[in-house]
């Protein structure tokens, strides 16, 4: 089965994070080991795996509403 | 073609600050520093002043080029710390220099240096000069709310210089730009004391310290050097396996990090200095320079790509040939 768009947002918050933790929508993005600087290099990641760019003042705090702002510029 | 470095100099304040001991009026510790930011010490000024550094810087620059200061036609000092308001901190070098050629200021924050090269190279191809002292100066310590730990650790105090003579095989390239945004990365000006006006007044303490949104500038940093190199690149015709060395700004060992991955870079080809001094503003650059060309670390021929990248938001980038 193809890996979704939510799968590959989590493998990179994890990278980025440093833990292998299960992620939900749920889980706040400093309880996956993102900080402020980890939160702006997931960011990074993103733009580059899925060829966007993100505005650094969205401050998501859950890995649901990091996946939905990611989301949300892939329809743009 | 209109330059080539023919010596490089710099000068450090001579205490050397640690983490730890800035763990020991902040709330803070060495592993969070070392984690986030890859800084271990920086310098900082205690008896020195930056006229102290700066001429030191220049001697040294001027020794290892092999002529006397009489015979420079320009002094350029890239400074937004400076010991004067007015007159320039190059008038100060020029005075303790002992030499009366035109002396002025570049204020272009940490990218302040490229900038002073790029107007160097100016009256370099002009004819207006053959020889010209470059120097960044910068004592970051007095711009600094020491009571805010997120901004007080990364910053250090230090001077380099360089000394550009006519004629040779530099630039391949210049790109300097500024994406405007005056809050980002921000120290504020004097306040005065003038009864008329209205804008005056007490802000309080570390009102006019250096302020600083990480987030921003962080990814300003990453997404500016990658679109930095590649404009050089493309400018120069050259392909990016082309370069030698990268010399980037030394904000954040994570930016230079994030840069070098997304650029595919061959690691050990980027330059760090950051980890023993900390940010030192424009000084960062050709003291950068200093090390690796009195290390040994670069050979006639070498291709150098400076990305000079702060407040502004401003960049300014260099191809360079060392020989």
């Amino acid at each position: 089965m193809a890996e979704t768009t939510f799968d590959r947002i989590c493998t990179i918050i994890r990278d980025n994070g440093g833990t292998e933790m299960e992620l939900t929508p749920e889980t706040k993005l400093a309880d996956a080991g993102l900080d402020s600087l980890a939160t702006v290099e997931a960011v990074i990641a993103c733009e580059d795996e899925f060829d966007i760019e993100i505005e650094t003042d969205s401050n998501p705090e859950t890995v649901g509403e990091f996946v939905e702002l990611i989301e949300s510029l892939m329809e743009n | 073609m209109a330059f080539h470095i023919i010596g490089t100099g710099s000068a450090l304040p001579s205490r050397s600050v640690t983490n730890v001991e800035l763990s020991e009026f902040l709330d803070t510790s060495d592993e969070w520093i070392v984690t986030r930011t890859g800084i271990r010490t920086r310098r900082l000024c205690t008896v020195e002043s930056l006229d102290d550094l700066a001429v030191e810087a220049s001697r040294q620059a001027l020794d290892d080029a092999g002529i006397a200061a009489a015979d420079l036609d320009l002094i350029i000092c890239s400074t937004t710390t400076g010991d004067h308001i007015i007159p320039a901190e190059a008038c100060a070098i020029a005075g303790r220099l002992g030499v009366a050629c035109p002396a002025f200021d570049v204020s272009a924050a940490c990218a302040g240096f490229v900038y002073a090269l790029d107007v160097a190279d100016g009256f370099l191809e002009r004819g207006r000069a053959r020889n010209v002292l470059v120097v960044a100066a910068e004592k970051m310590s007095r711009a600094l709310d020491w009571t805010d730990r997120a901004t007080c650790v990364l910053f250090g105090d230090g001077a380099a210089a360089c000394v550009l003579a006519a004629g040779g095989a530099s630039p391949l390239a210049f790109e300097l730009s500024c994406m405007p945004d005056t809050e980002s990365l921000a120290v504020s000006g004097i306040v005065g004391t003038s009864p008329f006006d209205s804008s005056v007044r007490d802000a309080g303490d570390g009102a006019h310290a250096l302020k600083m949104d990480g987030r921003r500038v962080f990814k300003f940093g990453v997404t500016t050097i990658c679109n930095a190199v590649e404009a050089l690149c493309e400018h120069a015709q050259i392909d990016i396996d082309d370069i030698d060395r990268f010399i980037f700004h030394q904000a954040n060992e994570r930016i230079l990090a994030a840069a070098t991955a997304r650029l595919g870079l061959d690691d050990a080809k980027v330059a760090r200095t950051l980890a023993d001094t900390g940010n030192i503003s424009s000084a960062c650059i050709p003291y950068t320079l200093d090390t690796l060309a009195r290390d040994g670390s670069l050979a006639p021929g070498d291709l150098i790509a400076l990305v000079g990248f702060g407040a502004g938001l401003a960049t300014g980038s260099a191809l360079i040939r060392w020989e």
